[in-house]
């Protein structure tokens, strides 16, 4: 079996867009992982929900965290030169974008991506109104006016 | 707007990073989003994420008035020197609540009383709500806030010395839990005899430690209280323990930490950490450090002057790092080092929004969602009228009020107040009750007689 940094594996977008990644990066998403240890690896592995735009910047993250992964725990250099571009990574995104990386990552099972995204986001709304939330997630208010001033009045607190 | 449809467990992963105070904001967005944000498993999960990135809650002491700050989360990774965060002021306390040492624990600040005129009040700096405690008149001594994580109950614990500082084995002390209703203080026996003093005292994990002299065995103990069984232990002090011994959490386990002059040795400052290991077998560890007046510490890639003699440790994070904090009172922008024992590392870390004083404290502060609706929903008895002491100001009202717990008397006078309308209504209901009872007393003898008479 040849090693892991030799073997190549094809990634394709549900737009039909192909990336030719290295084993250990194909690897960074449990899903992938998961079918190249079924072997069903041979061929491009189609990934249905992910489009070729949002693959390519997965792709990157996943590069950079192999690349650039911290020698051991201990390694607080390496950790935190890895977060500074974690962080000027995620600003190149809007909103639309970071939500469907989110849905991504979720979907291949990268846990460090699904996190930093899902920390952008929570920083992103941590200040805005109930009504903001709504507008952004597209939920829709079903408490009666009443209803809303009682849990309001609940958490005041929050409102100051 | 989102075109995507976000599935609900991606909502959840958000929202677990959120603080806390946006959480309980966003209970208002939906009925599906206030059921999420309030089941027991998000909350575990919130507190997982939490625990991971703790803040740092400071309080500080200005013209005889104390102020609580709370750090953010926020760092600048550009900082290659020293980190810089900022501190969000939370709450005020008046003069005469701030004369006694307040109690910290999960969440929570307990502030005792300092004469007869002042109330016990338990307060969540987070939220500015607060609850004051049923009143205890003629009984004096020193009393401690805990926190059982099992059932998540906070207990208030009185020991009552009645004379020389000393809480007798015969006497009667005093428990009382937040939310128990009209239950009051319920009264509790301890089967030593001792003398607790006014330092070294912590609750870690549901058993409250603090520091005290063994009358019988003429030693320095350490009183073990289980918050939740409410059963007294005690073990034998660690030989180190003395008047600047400050009690750590250390990973969950209890610690002291003596800073202190080496008297033998011309310019080192000593450092003495002791770790109980296991409380069953009394092991304990300890790590000794000797620290030269001022010191070139390695801080990542620079170098800073530690000068020793001006620091002194204000508390521990929850990975096990000590908080120093300097003691000169002008020292401007505010700023903690944390220095841990196992790297041997020392980290410069600038408070901004913090004044310069001289009397701070720090305690590792962790958000709970369940401390804050404990808190929450133990105030909701008083909008219903019963007998539990608890004031939990109108919204409308705190906007005013609630950054300054000075405005303690109209609570009490709503107490009262409500204690009197109480009564009334007691005296009423049973007035009525009486009548009904004896109308339907007449009316059983009738029939009963009747009965007799025709047969």
């Amino acid at each position: 079996m040849a090693s892991s940094s030799t073997n190549k594996f094809v990634l394709k977008s549900n737009d039909d867009v192909s990336f030719e990644v290295t084993e250990a990066v194909a690897r960074e998403f449990q899903v992938i992982a998961h079918i190249i240890d079924d072997d069903c690896a041979k061929k491009a592995i189609p990934l249905s929900n992910v489009t070729g735009e949002i693959l390519s910047k997965m792709i990157e993250y996943g590069k950079k965290h192999i690349e650039e992964a911290p020698v051991d725990e201990e390694d607080e250099e390496g950790k935190k030169k890895l977060q500074i571009w974690d962080e000027e990574f995620m600003k190149q995104f809007n909103m639309e974008i970071v939500f469907q990386l989110i849905l991504a990552s979720n979907y291949l099972n990268n846990k460090g991506l699904l996190d930093l995204t899902c920390c952008t986001v929570a920083d992103h709304i941590k200040d805005m109104t109930p009504d903001e939330v709504r507008t952004l997630f597209n939920v829709k208010n079903d408490y009666t006016t009443e209803e809303e001033e009682e849990i309001r009045k609940e958490n005041s607190w929050a409102f100051e | 707007m989102m075109k995507n449809w976000i599935p609900n467990d991606v909502i959840i992963e958000i929202l677990s990073r959120l603080p806390a105070k946006s959480t309980a904001r966003f209970r208002c967005v939906s009925k599906q989003w206030r059921s999420t944000l309030c089941r027991q498993d998000f909350k575990e999960l919130f507190l997982t994420r939490s625990s991971a990135r703790p803040r740092l809650l400071i309080s500080v002491k200005k013209d005889d008035e104390r102020n609580f700050f709370l750090s953010s989360l926020s760092q600048n990774p550009y900082e290659k020197s020293s980190l810089v965060v900022a501190a969000e002021f939370l709450i005020k306390f008046s003069k005469d609540m701030s004369q006694y040492p307040y109690s910290y624990a999960s969440g929570l600040i307990y502030i005792p009383r300092a004469d007869d005129d002042t109330k016990r009040v338990i307060c969540n700096p987070i939220t500015g709500q607060y609850v004051t405690l049923p009143e205890l008149r003629k009984v004096y001594g020193y009393s401690y806030l805990g926190f059982d994580p099992i059932d998540k109950e906070f207990k208030v614990l009185l020991m009552n010395t009645p004379y020389d500082y000393i809480a007798p084995s015969d006497a009667v002390h005093y428990i009382w839990t937040l939310g128990s209703g009209n239950l009051g203080w319920r009264k509790i026996q301890c089967p030593f005899t001792h003398e607790p003093f006014y330092y070294g005292r912590i609750c870690i994990n549901g058993v409250l430690y603090y520091l005290a002299l063994h009358s019988q065995l003429r030693k320095d103990v350490i009183v073990c209280f289980d918050v939740r069984s409410e059963k007294f232990n005690f073990i034998e002090a660690h030989s180190s323990c003395g008047f600047s011994t400050i009690f750590i959490n250390y990973k969950g386990k209890l610690g002291g930490i003596t800073y202190s002059y080496d008297r033998y040795s011309n310019d080192t400052h000593k450092l003495c950490m002791w770790v109980l290991e296991d409380v069953e077998k009394q092991e304990w560890s300890t790590y000794v450090y000797s620290l030269r007046n001022t010191q070139l510490v390695r801080n990542r890639n620079t170098v800073v002057k530690v000068d020793w003699k001006n620091l002194s440790v204000a508390g521990m994070t929850a990975t096990g790092e000590i908080v120093l904090s300097p003691n000169v009172g002008s020292c401007e922008p505010f700023y903690v080092l944390y220095f841990s024992l196992e790297r041997n590392t020392l980290q410069r870390v600038e408070i901004h929004g913090v004044g310069a004083n001289r009397d701070r404290h720090v305690h590792c502060y962790v958000e709970d969602l369940s401390v804050i609706d404990a808190m929450q929903l133990k105030s909701i008895p008083v909008k219903q009228g019963q007998n539990m002491v608890t004031k939990r100001p109108k919204p409308q009202q705190r906007r005013h009020t609630s950054r300054d717990v000075t405005g303690s008397a109209p609570s009490v006078k709503n107490k009262q107040q409500n204690m009197y309308g109480l009564s009334a209504n007691l005296l009423y209901h049973s007035f009525a009750l009486s009548i009904l009872f004896f109308v339907s007393f007449i009316l059983f003898v009738i029939l009963f007689s009747s009965i007799i008479l025709f047969s």
